[in-house]
Parts: C-alpha cells; sequence; structure tokens
C-alpha cells in the first residue's frame, strides 16, 4: 500500500476482489458442468451460452426465496455465522500476491496471518451447527471443529517447511525464492500433504464429512434457507479459489512459468487447482471419520515433522 | 484525533466489550465468543504496538484454537452430563504435578525479569525475535516448552486412565 495513491489503491482491491468473487459464482457452474462431464451427463446448457447464465440465475433464484428460519435456533448467532466465512475468505484475497505489482498488502508476517485468518473462518462452520440446534447440525458442527483443528496442523507443517525453503515469512519472498524452480519439485513430500490438508479445510469430498449427506442430511447448514444457504454455498466455492489461489502462490511458482511471466500464470495455474478440486469430489468416495482422523494425527502429522527436520538439515548443510 | 487513535479505540472498547461478555453472559457459547471477541482485539493491539508476529500467533493459537477447543468441549457438554462420570482419583497426583508446573512457570518469570533489559527492538520482526528466542532467552524458552510437554503427557494420562475402566 505504500506509495501508491488511495484511489489507485482502492480500485485494485475492488477489481481483484470482483475477479475472485466471479471465480467463485462461476465455480459452481464449473463444479455442475464437470459432475455431469464425469458421469456421462450434460449439466446445465440452456441459460445462455453453455449455461454461463446459470449461477446468476441461481442467485436470482435464492434472493427470492421465502427464508425460513426455525423456531428454536440462536437467533443472533444464526444470522451472524454465514457471513464469518465470506469475511475469511475476503481477508486473505488482500494478501495473495497475483503477479510482481499486483499484491493489495504484503506484510511480513503475511504467511502466518494467512493461517490465523483459515483459523477463523472454521468458525462459521462449528457455530451455525450450535447456532441451529438440531442433531444433524450439532454432529457436523462437531465433525467440522475437530477435522479443522486436526488438519491445520500438517497445513502448518507444510507451510514451515516453505518458509525454510525460502528465508522469508512474506508472500512475495516466498513466490520470488521460487522463481527457477517451483517448491513442488524442491518439495514434494510438504506440496503433498498441503494439497490433503487443504480438501479437508475447505469441507471438499472426500472430507466433507461436516455436511455428508447421506448421514447428517446437511450437517451444519441443514436449518439455512434462502440466501443465508447461499452465503455458505458461495463462501465454500470462494474458499476452493482461494486455496487453489495459495497452493500456486506457496508451491508453484505463483506468477512464474515458461515463457513471459504475468499474472496469466497465476490464473492458468489456481484454475488448473479449481478443476482439480472438482475433479477430486466427483472421482473420490468419501472418508469414514476415524479414518479421516486417524490419516491426519497418524501419517500426515509425523511425516511433516520429518520433513521439516530433513529440509531443516538440508538447509544447515546442503 | 489521528487514525491510529480511532483505531485503538475502536479496539479497546471491542476488547472490554469481548471481557464483559465472558463475565456475564449467560450462555456458554457467548462466553467463549466473548472472549474470542477480547483475544481478536488484542491481536490487534499487538500489531499497532510494532509486534506483528506475537500478534499473528495471538490469532493462530488463541482465537484458533484455544476457543475451538472450549466450543468443542461446550458442545460435547451439551449432549450428556459432565459431572456423573468424571472419576477425581487421580487428583492428589494432578495436585502435585500441576503445583511444580505452577512453579517453573514462576521461575520462568522470575529469570525474564531479572534479565537487565528486554532486548527486543522496536521493529519486533520474526526474525528478530527468533534470534533472540535461541541465543539470550533460550533457557526460558526450553523451560517453557518442557513445561508444556509436561502439560501434554497429563492430558494423556488423564485420558488413558478413563479408557481403561
Amino acid at each position: 500500500m505504500s506509495g501508491q495513491p488511495l484511489l489507485i489503491f482502492a480500485a485494485k482491491a475492488v477489481g481483484i476482489l470482483a475477479v475472485v468473487l466471479t471465480a467463485a459464482t462461476y465455480a459452481t457452474w464449473a463444479e455442475r458442468r464437470v459432475a455431469a462431464w464425469i458421469q456421462d451427463r450434460i449439466g446445465p446448457n440452456k441459460t445462455g451460452p453453455f449455461g454461463l447464465l446459470q449461477p446468476i440465475a441461481d442467485v436470482l433464484k435464492l434472493f427470492f426465496k421465502e427464508e425460513i428460519v426455525p423456531a428454536p435456533v440462536d437467533p443472533v448467532l444464526h444470522f451472524i455465522t454465514p457471513g464469518i466465512i465470506m469475511v475469511g475468505v475476503i481477508a486473505a484475497t488482500a494478501l495473495i500476491p497475483f503477479a510482481e505489482n499486483l499484491t493489495l498488502a504484503d506484510p511480513p508476517v503475511g504467511v502466518l496471518l494467512l493461517l490465523g485468518i483459515s483459523a477463523l473462518s472454521g468458525y462459521s462452520v462449528i457455530l451455525a451447527g450450535m447456532a441451529s440446534r438440531t442433531k444433524y447440525s450439532l454432529f457436523g458442527s462437531l465433525r467440522a471443529a475437530a477435522q479443522v483443528i486436526s488438519y491445520e496442523i500438517p497445513m502448518a507443517l507444510a507451510i514451515a517447511s516453505v518458509v525454510l525453503m525460502a528465508g522469508s515469512l512474506s508472500l512475495v519472498d516466498i513466490v520470488k525464492a521460487q522463481s527457477h524452480l517451483p517448491f513442488a519439485i524442491t518439495q514434494p513430500v510438504a506440496f503433498i500433504i498441503y494439497l490433503i490438508a487443504v480438501f479437508a479445510e475447505t469441507n471438499r469430498a472426500p472430507f466433507d464429512l461436516p455436511e455428508a449427506e447421506s448421514e447428517l442430511v446437511g450437517g451444519y447448514h441443514t436449518e439455512y434457507s434462502s440466501m443465508r444457504f447461499a452465503w455458505f454455498f458461495a463462501g465454500e466455492y470462494a474458499h476452493v479459489v482461494i486455496a487453489s489461489a495459495l497452493i500456486t502462490t506457496f508451491f508453484l511458482g505463483g506468477w512464474y512459468g515458461p515463457g513471459p511471466d504475468g499474472v496469466w500464470w497465476f490464473a492458468i495455474k489456481t484454475l488448473f487447482f479449481v478443476y482439480f478440486f472438482l475433479w477430486v469430489r466427483w472421482t473420490y468416495p468419501r472418508t469414514r471419520y476415524d479414518q479421516l482422523m486417524k490419516f491426519a494425527w497418524k501419517v500426515l502429522i509425523p511425516l511433516g515433522l520429518l520433513n521439516i527436520l530433513i529440509t531443516a538439515l538440508i538447509k544447515i548443510w546442503g | 484525533m489521528t487514525l491510529t487513535a480511532v483505531i485503538f479505540t475502536i479496539f479497546a472498547l471491542l476488547g472490554l466489550w469481548g471481557a464483559l461478555v465472558v463475565l456475564f453472559a449467560k450462555r456458554p457459547v457467548y462466553n467463549a465468543l466473548g472472549l474470542l471477541l477480547n483475544f481478536v482485539s488484542l491481536a490487534a493491539m499487538y500489531i499497532m504496538l510494532n509486534a506483528p508476529f506475537l500478534g499473528v500467533i495471538q490469532i493462530i493459537v488463541y482465537s484458533g484454537a484455544i476457543v475451538v477447543f472450549f466450543l468443542f468441549v461446550i458442545m460435547i457438554l451439551n449432549l450428556r452430563d459432565p459431572l456423573t462420570d468424571m472419576d477425581l482419583s487421580f487428583k492428589g497426583l494432578a495436585a502435585f504435578i500441576m503445583m511444580i508446573a505452577t512453579l517453573s512457570l514462576l521461575g520462568v518469570y522470575l529469570y525474564v525479569i531479572k534479565l537487565p533489559s528486554w532486548k527486543l527492538g522496536p521493529e519486533g520482526s520474526p526474525a528478530r525475535l527468533g534470534e533472540l528466542l535461541l541465543t539470550d532467552y533460550l533457557i526460558p524458552f526450553e523451560l517453557a516448552s518442557l513445561l508444556l510437554l509436561v502439560a501434554i503427557v497429563i492430558a494423556v494420562v488423564i485420558g488413558k486412565k478413563g479408557e481403561e475402566q
């Protein structure tokens, strides 16, 4: 922000936010098209060319739906929670380095700030279930709370190895450290751990147990309808877009690429990972809950610690 | 009023409000959320005092993990009565361990207080903090981690105890 006139900074902020939210909206369209393609169906193709106006129609529909708030809910919490997830996503947008000169904020502790924001956005899922006061929602929340805490650790461990490699906690410095070789190649173990943990963090299949519809109806958002439900829905897809952008930042060298560097490389890599999220959801079955927890504590965390140790040793002697 | 003063006032009021909610709210969920509000406001204060690392760690550890655990416990306690199936036969041992833990924490504080001066510069950057933790403040730092290790072992012992019965 330093040195820029306030107006240009504001314009950048609004522009980036618009792009990210549009991407999140169109991720819902992509989800349905990709799901249809994988299942040998056609998917939404009537609203506009290739069904491209479908997300707009969906939002309009949700706007005009009747909002039903069940009597036993906690009115204050029930009202607040759908917003928390979007606040988290929007706050994270400010930190992502899209290109060399297209970063809104580059604090010296950017990586940690991101982890903090991701920890705080977990509250939306946890509180939604508690506010609803029904058993399905409560079980969804219980699962979400345990899952978010468990998978934050391997995620932080994977990022710690990246920070060790880059020698900085600033996201711009981390991308710059990858100008020759992305960390996905030099840190393959951390890359895989992060990729797995991110699926749990975003509540996406195969780790979408907080909203497992076959067991919990809708999980934490069972008692939400109309636009409040839409906030959760949009928040999930925005989270997917941001998570893909972060994978690109941490492990794939952000805006660097073969040929001319620039924001287009960032966009291509991010969109690939958004597709990857959809691809995994429609090809992998959901895991069982005990498998999910055991995998985090007995496989990912020891592996992450070992990876940090080896990275540190290589840094000292290499 | 400068912009900094305005921001400070906002967070100070939010933090106070959170603290009052912790004390006076009737439902445990609101107590926990009041604590969360207080922690986040405190983190903002740290950042304004040129200690961004401390502020962000405050958010990750206290707001992100500890309050989630509180909520987790509140959720579980809502499901069944907490006090009927609690076994307190290890009370004496627990009290002894707690005493040792508290005394060692006191030792850490005394050690830090008697150090001639706080050497953390005005910038409080993570690199400088890490350097200080591994040189001048190595002993208190390691003592604190030992204390945490003791706490973890106690938690495992208590957890296992319930499992055997």
